[in-house]
């Protein structure tokens, strides 16, 4: 044993076929390595949003599940949800909201930042001021727009009448109800588009500004030419953002009107929560409603991703 | 096999390259290190476990100096009043003098979150007690989250109590031939009227029937006065101010014994009657132009005469922040001359949870917060009615004691069943849209009947 001659150096060299399981042992363990740095953020994904949407279509599949024990019901829920004709009337009230909400608030968003982008210094305080509603809570804000609605001493019939106009009856008129709505919810979110666009103002190139400006172009051609191709990829943030942020409208309506009058502010979300939480034993219906709601919202924001990409 | 002696060259090589080489017994470092932490973490959970396995169940700590209960019971209810958890802090210091093996633990729900909250809290770990209002009370017994109390309420020791009880709460409680909750509390809605305004339009006595309400209201109408005002939007729990008529019908949303839909035809006439008062009579305003609160600051104004509302708000207006006239309380007028008077009430039950570890306990509470003496004092502080037919609370109110002692027992509560809340919500819209005139009282009802019909069994 102590006499043997060590071998020689040459056989250390590892085999190609060596190289390569040690090459892949590696890869490996640097694949691992990364999926534990991404393991806590894909248990957090798992636990909070793919399992909840397993078990909600678990959910649509039977009654109860909350707390009662689940049955199964096949697609009885699913064919509710087709023919109940109070979906059908929710479904178009937060498309109308929607059509109402989204190009009122764009109008004003931007309307607002390009004044805005023309003040040269001080316009800090204004930018606070226009953010301000957005931070204001639902609750709170809804209590303001009682006040500002008022039948008798609101300032917004206060003002009409200035003109002639008769006291508006805002949250108890079947028509009136839902632009009202819409008004607290644009005065709520203006202030945060505004600072969007503005941001994405800032950031455009001023050489193009000033060629055009030697170019004899006014401030609408500048506006038309310019700023609005350039900012698309901003709207196309911002058209989707605010497409599935408004088709969960709730929190206003549940305050302010719990779906009247007559059901013309009941909009989705709304249902779903009555559904679930008020209604009896209703659980696989409001989890079918939302998974209606999910894959509408999804079909939108495809829709909205193909115009608006192919134009970007 | 004689095993290799590698050089110092050979071995920093192989430490160099980083290559663990077991067939030689090498490793490198940074393996080790791994390998180290692994099995030293692997040893102290495996050692976590064995002691957590093989120890003997802990004993309970107990403080010295710090009296500890066999049991404690949480409760859980909607405030009452803004000093609600104020008063309860005394009532769990009451009950805890009289009871020392039991803990009591006073939670509070939000009324306006109420439903959500019950069912998360009977999904997951609920209150041993759970105050539940009629409205949700049979949903939840459907679901077998509430306790079949029958043996304790059926005790010797409950029996004097339970004759004290109003026996339709007993009804209400009552699920195939099982007791599942003790009447507590409630409120009755009504009518208050302003004394002056009356007097100056030379009506001397409140109107008794439907006509002469007409009449009154037509009369105390000016361009500053609304002669008359009932709630119309469902959050503002509009029902409760159109029951009372359709009960004077001898309607209801379903028959007696909720088998059928009991609104078309029999209550057409009552909600035509209460749509005429704003649309042809006009001495109401438009439907939906004031809410609730509304409702209230015009009456304190003095610009409504005759309002339907709550009754405990009688204590806000007669003691809390009187108003500047002459205030009184009245029923619903009946359909004619001589007809039945109801008035309506809503009402909460004491119940125990299923999954209470405690029911035992539980029920002690229960039969002490429902006890005349606690409920009354209770009841008092808080401007509610009780349900007790034995005694009385001692109201700082007048009126709420008139309508304790008059109208409560006139009570014709609502019909629990457990989609009643989901017909409430449903058949309203077609309500209201009657008194908006946009269709008759008699087709409202058709398409109401339709909509109870449908939810029937359902």
């Amino acid at each position: 044993m102590g006499d043997a001659a060590p071998a020689p150096i040459t056989q250390m060299r590892l085999t190609p076929a060596e190289h390569a399981r040690l090459r892949r042992q590696q890869s490996r363990r640097r694949a691992l390595v990364a999926y534990a740095f991404l393991l806590p953020n894909a248990i957090f994904f798992l636990a909070f949003l793919v399992f909840p949407i397993l078990f909600l279509l678990y959910l649509t599949f039977h009654n109860g599940g909350i707390i009662t024990p689940a049955e199964y019901v096949g697609l009885d829920n699913w064919r509710k949800a087709w023919t109940d004709p109070l979906v059908r009337t929710t479904i178009w009230n937060t498309v109308y909201y929607c059509l109402l909400a989204i190009p009122s608030v764009f109008i004003i968003g931007m309307i607002l930042a390009l004044c805005l982008q023309r003040v040269p210094h001080g316009s800090g305080p204004f930018r606070s001021l226009f953010y301000l509603p957005t931070l204001t809570p639902m609750v709170t804000a809804a209590l303001i727009w009682l006040f500002v609605i008022q039948r008798d001493f609101g300032a917004l019939n206060i003002i009409l009448g200035w003109f002639g106009v008769p006291p508006q009856n805002w949250l108890g008129n079947t028509s009136l109800v839902m632009p009202t709505i819409a008004m607290l919810e644009v005065w709520r979110g203006v202030g945060f588009w505004t600072l969007l666009f503005l941001a994405a103002l800032l950031a455009l190139p001023p050489e193009l500004y000033q060629a055009a400006t030697i170019d004899g172009a006014n401030g609408w051609q500048q506006f038309r030419h310019i700023t609005l191709p350039l900012m698309r990829p901003t709207f196309f943030f911002a058209v989707v953002m605010a497409t599935i942020w408004n088709l969960q409208l709730f929190d206003s309506v549940s305050i302010l009107t719990d779906g009247g009058p007559s059901n013309a502010t009941a909009t989705v979300v709304w249902y779903i929560y009555k559904a679930m939480f008020q209604f009896n034993d209703k659980t696989g219906f409001a989890a079918a409603l939302s998974f209606v709601l999910l894959l509408f919202i999804l079909f939108l924001t495809l829709i909205e991703i193909r115009l608006l990409r192919r134009r970007t | 096999m004689k095993k290799r002696v590698l050089s110092l060259v050979d071995r920093k090589r192989l430490r160099d390259e980083a290559i663990v080489d077991f067939k030689h017994g090498f490793i490198n470092r940074r393996e080790f290190m791994f390998r180290a932490t692994a099995i030293g973490v692997s040893a102290a959970f495996a050692g976590k476990i064995a002691n957590a396995v093989a120890a003997p169940a802990p004993k309970p700590q107990r403080s010295r100096w710090q009296r500890q209960a066999e049991a404690t019971v949480t409760i859980i209810k909607g405030p009452h009043h803004p000093d609600d958890a104020k008063f309860w802090e005394q009532m769990k210091a009451d009950f805890e003098a009289a009871h020392p093996d039991i803990a009591l633990n006073p939670t509070f729900f939000k009324w306006e979150t109420m439903d959500a909250e019950l069912t998360a809290g009977y999904a997951s770990e609920p209150a041993d007690v759970v105050y539940l209002v009629d409205l949700v009370l049979a949903k939840f017994v459907n679901a077998g989250q509430v306790a079949n109390i029958t043996e304790f309420v059926d005790a010797e020791d409950f029996a004097t109590d339970k004759a004290g009880i109003a026996p339709f709460t007993w009804d209400v409680t009552s699920f195939d031939g099982g007791t599942y909750g003790v009447g507590a509390l409630g409120a009755a809605f009504g009518i208050f009227y302003n004394e002056d305004l009356l007097e100056a339009a030379g009506i001397t006595e409140f109107p008794k029937t439907r006509e002469s309400l007409v009449e009154a209201a037509l009369a105390l109408t000016t361009d500053e006065v609304w002669g008359f005002q009932f709630r119309d939007s469902f959050p503002n729990y509009a029902h409760w101010d159109w029951l009372p008529y359709v009960h004077n019908d001898d309607a209801d949303v379903m028959t007696p014994d909720l088998q059928a839909q009991n609104l078309d035809p029999k209550a057409a006439a009552a909600t035509q009657y209460l749509a005429d008062m704003r649309l042809v009579h006009k001495v109401a305003p438009e439907a939906g132009a004031y809410d609730w609160n509304g409702n209230k600051a015009l009456f304190e104004a003095g610009r409504i005469a005759i309002l339907h509302d709550e009754f405990p708000q009688a204590v806000v207006w007669q003691v809390d922040k009187p108003v500047s006239f002459g205030l009184g309380v009245a029923q619903a007028p009946a359909t004619t001359e001589g007809g039945k008077q109801t008035t309506m009430g809503n009402f909460g039950y004491a119940t125990i949870s299923e999954k209470s570890a405690n029911q035992e306990a539980a029920w002690e509470v229960v039969k002490w917060w429902t006890s005349a003496d606690v409920i009354n004092a209770y009841a008092a502080q808080i401007g509610l009615s009780t349900v007790r037919v034995d005694s009385s609370p001692d109201y700082t109110s007048s009126l709420l004691q008139t309508v304790q002692e008059e109208f409560v027992p006139t009570v014709q509560g609502i019909q629990v069943t457990e989609n009643y809340y989901e017909m409430l919500t449903n058949l309203w819209p077609e309500v209201d849209r009657a008194y908006r005139g946009e269709q008759s009282g008699a087709d409202a009802m058709v398409k109401a009947g339709e909509v109870v019909t449908g939810l029937l069994g359902s």
